[in-house]
């Protein structure tokens, strides 16, 4: 079915998510980071629950994210009674010089804490909320993906959505995001590697390029 | 709105046009009696300012709708960083075709553009432009020249398009030998208004167009064509001898007062030969019958000190000559009654207003306010980047900096008091209502003590410490 409207659009994450729901009852969480593509994943199951989300959320926690985003997650978690999952890698954020290697600080904060976190819940499946038009090595993702290590499957119901389509359903739902946004950014990752603000104090060509280079590289070991 | 509906949109930014030259805002010699005329169609705001002196920043602040600080951008930056949105990405992703025509070297490529014009170009067809575009990030995907030259040829191949290279070739000799913009710049203004004019035929009930312009002729070299004497009479050979200074000289060197005094005659006339290029435009749009459906909007990126305190140019400082700049919007037809607004406005404020318009769904930068909403408390701007102060040593190696050429920023408030910092911790105070030559400081006087704290309080909210930005 050709999807036309954003309501075509909504309908068709939304018939993926009550699969998902379906296949991996009581298995299965929802990722989180408070940017808008997965606020708008959370939304929609949200919205498809009643008003409840009946999964746990989780929520990687790098420890360099803008606090805005932080008083983000915290405020929405509350308002929404969400079951939210907070895990990061202390180890090695002892351990590693954030950002210095982007392959490495990325693995460790993110990939690594994803993989311990789906053995620990012993989830099968996980909710992200990525877009075909986000990136190339995007673009041919499926709905259902299976994911070796550890085996699970990811589910992403809003692969068929715009940016314009994110900001349309935000729009017209009232959803809330993080006011970084209101600060012009487009997306938000970890402050170290979305910089702005001082000149000659940092590079800063938003988020980094060699990270967008070794993202295929990441997006197999878990990242998302 | 869907696509078809949405209006065409039309920004031309008249580089180097202070507000104060023009007639349009009183002026005594009518130098803009076409954006005159476009202004009883449209609405006239009066009090306008460029978040910067200059291009660079001033540009990037209008396709972000954010301070240059807010961009944390570097000294050779000049492209709006990938984090950050720009309002022809913004108008791509609602479904229109956006297109550049720069005359000046210095406003190129932004992200979000189909096609970008740099004006030194003999040629003008899409094509070509877009592979322009589309091979320009060759370079920056391998250091090695043997992988640039195959990603080259594959892109040749690719997309047959192997016109591309001989084209390439023939332009980059153009550019060499037969064109200079900076001198050049009537015929680069005429050819830009035919372009704009083929472009919006071409699209017109097909698909909506974004059109940028930025157009030279009020920039250093002013030289408009010698048929243009009602302000002053001069031949161009009469102009070479002024030709011979730039405005670092001004500072270096004592240029005769009768050289500045035709200088910023020519300045004047230039602007007069533009002024009378965009009411043709204008007129044509009429013609064409998409004056109604288009949101016009005439500006520009930053003024010219002629001489006004002791600077020539845009190079130091923020006061109003150089930070004042003429907005003119002619809405389309039924969204804003004709007018004049005396509201504080901004050059950037245009990225929330044309987001406004189309019924963009994206949140707006709490920097930039739309002219269709509630007024703006402040408007700031930021002068960090010395380029004025490197200029002159180049020349001079031990030149010792005057106090105008230290960094400064400004802050403005609705009562139209203009603070300005200067990066020594110096403070001016204008009263702009009384004093809109900025020619009595007040920031000494005991009254307005308040003003003055208050002031520089919200301008350290907003911008941060002076230090971490200068």
């Amino acid at each position: 079915m050709e999807l036309k409207s954003l309501e075509d659009k909504v309908k068709k994450s939304q018939a993926i998510l009550k699969e998902a729901l379906e296949r991996f009852s009581g298995h299965i969480a929802l990722a989180w980071t408070g940017g808008k593509d997965s606020t708008t994943t959370l939304h929609l199951l949200k919205d498809l629950c009643g008003g409840q989300v009946p999964i746990p959320v989780l929520n990687i926690d790098t420890s360099v994210k803008f606090k805005e985003i932080y008083e983000f997650r915290d405020r929405v978690a509350q308002e929404w009674g969400l079951n939210l999952i907070i895990e990061r890698n202390d180890e090695a954020i002892q351990e590693i010089d954030i950002a210095a290697d982007k392959a490495e600080c990325c693995f460790r904060l993110k990939a690594e804490v994803i993989a311990r976190a789906i053995t620990k819940y012993g989830w099968q499946a996980l909710i992200t909320g990525m877009r075909w038009d986000e990136h190339p090595d995007r673009a041919k993702d499926e709905y259902f993906l299976h994911m070796e290590t550890p085996p699970h499957y990811r589910v992403q119901p809003i692969l068929h959505f715009s940016e314009l389509d994110i900001w349309s359903y935000i729009k017209s739902r009232h959803v809330p995001y993080c006011s970084l946004y209101q600060r012009g950014y487009r997306s938000l990752g970890c402050e170290p590697c979305t910089k702005t603000g001082i000149p000659g104090k940092a590079e800063r060509a938003g988020r980094d390029q060699n990270k967008e280079e070794i993202m295929k590289r990441l997006r197999a070991m878990g990242y998302f | 709105m869907t696509s078809p509906q949405l209006p065409n949109i039309i920004l031309v930014v008249m580089d180097t046009v202070g507000a104060r030259r023009c007639s349009a805002y009183g002026h005594p010699r009518q130098t803009t009696p076409g954006l005159e005329a476009i202004a009883r169609e449209g609405t006239l705001y009066r009090s306008c300012f460029a978040s910067s002196a200059w291009t660079i920043p001033s540009h990037l602040s209008l396709f972000s709708g954010l301070y240059p600080s807010e961009l944390g951008l570097e000294d050779k930056a000049t492209r709006v960083p990938d984090i950050f949105h720009t309002l022809p990405e913004v108008l791509g992703l609602m479904g229109y075709h956006t297109v550049g025509i720069s005359c000046n070297g210095l406003v190129g490529h932004q992200r979000g553009f189909d096609v970008f014009y740099e004006m030194d170009t003999p040629f003008f067809s899409e094509g070509y432009h877009r592979d322009k575009l589309d091979t320009k990030f060759i370079k920056e995907a391998t250091d090695k020249e043997l992988g640039r030259l195959w990603l080259f040829l594959k892109y040749i191949i690719q997309k047959q398009r192997f016109l591309f290279p001989i084209q390439n070739v023939l332009e980059r000799l153009y550019k060499k030998h037969c064109i200079d913009l900076y001198f050049k710049t009537s015929g680069a203004t005429r050819r830009s208004f035919k372009l704009a004019q083929y472009l919006i035929n071409k699209y017109q009930g097909k698909q909506p167009l974004f059109l940028f312009l930025n157009l030279m002729e009020t920039h250093w070299k002013y030289n408009p064509p010698p048929s243009y004497k009602n302000i002053i009479d001069i031949s161009s050979e009469e102009r070479q001898p002024l030709y011979q200074y730039d405005h670092q000289d001004f500072y270096i060197q004592a240029i005769p007062p009768e050289i500045m005094a035709k200088i910023y005659l020519l300045y004047e006339q230039s602007l007069y030969f533009l002024d009378e290029q965009l009411l043709d435009f204008y007129r044509i749009l009429e013609v064409q019958g998409a004056k109604d459906n288009t949101l016009l909007v005439i500006t520009s990126d930053h003024g010219e000190a002629l001489g006004e305190h002791g600077l020539w140019g845009h190079i130091f400082g923020l006061y109003n000559e150089i930070l004042q700049i003429p907005l003119v919007v002619k809405y389309p037809a039924g969204m804003a009654a004709p007018g004049e607004s005396h509201r504080l406005a901004q050059l950037h404020d245009l990225f929330a207003t044309i987001l406004e318009v189309v019924d963009a769904p994206l949140p707006l930068p709490e920097s930039s306010r739309s002219l269709l909403s509630a007024p703006r408390e402040h408007a700031f701007a930021e002068h960090y980047q010395n380029i004025g102060l490197q200029a002159i040593k180049k020349q001079v190696p031990d030149y010792q900096p005057q106090p105008f050429m230290q960094p400064c920023r400004c802050v403005i408030d609705r009562d139209f008091f203009k603070l300005i910092e200067w990066a020594d911790g110096r403070l001016e105070l204008y009263d702009l209502n009384r004093d809109c030559e900025e020619s009595r400081n007040l920031g000494s006087d005991p009254d307005l003590a308040p003003r003055v704290q208050s002031l520089r309080q919200v301008m350290l909210e907003k911008l941060g410490p002076f230090s971490e930005n200068a």
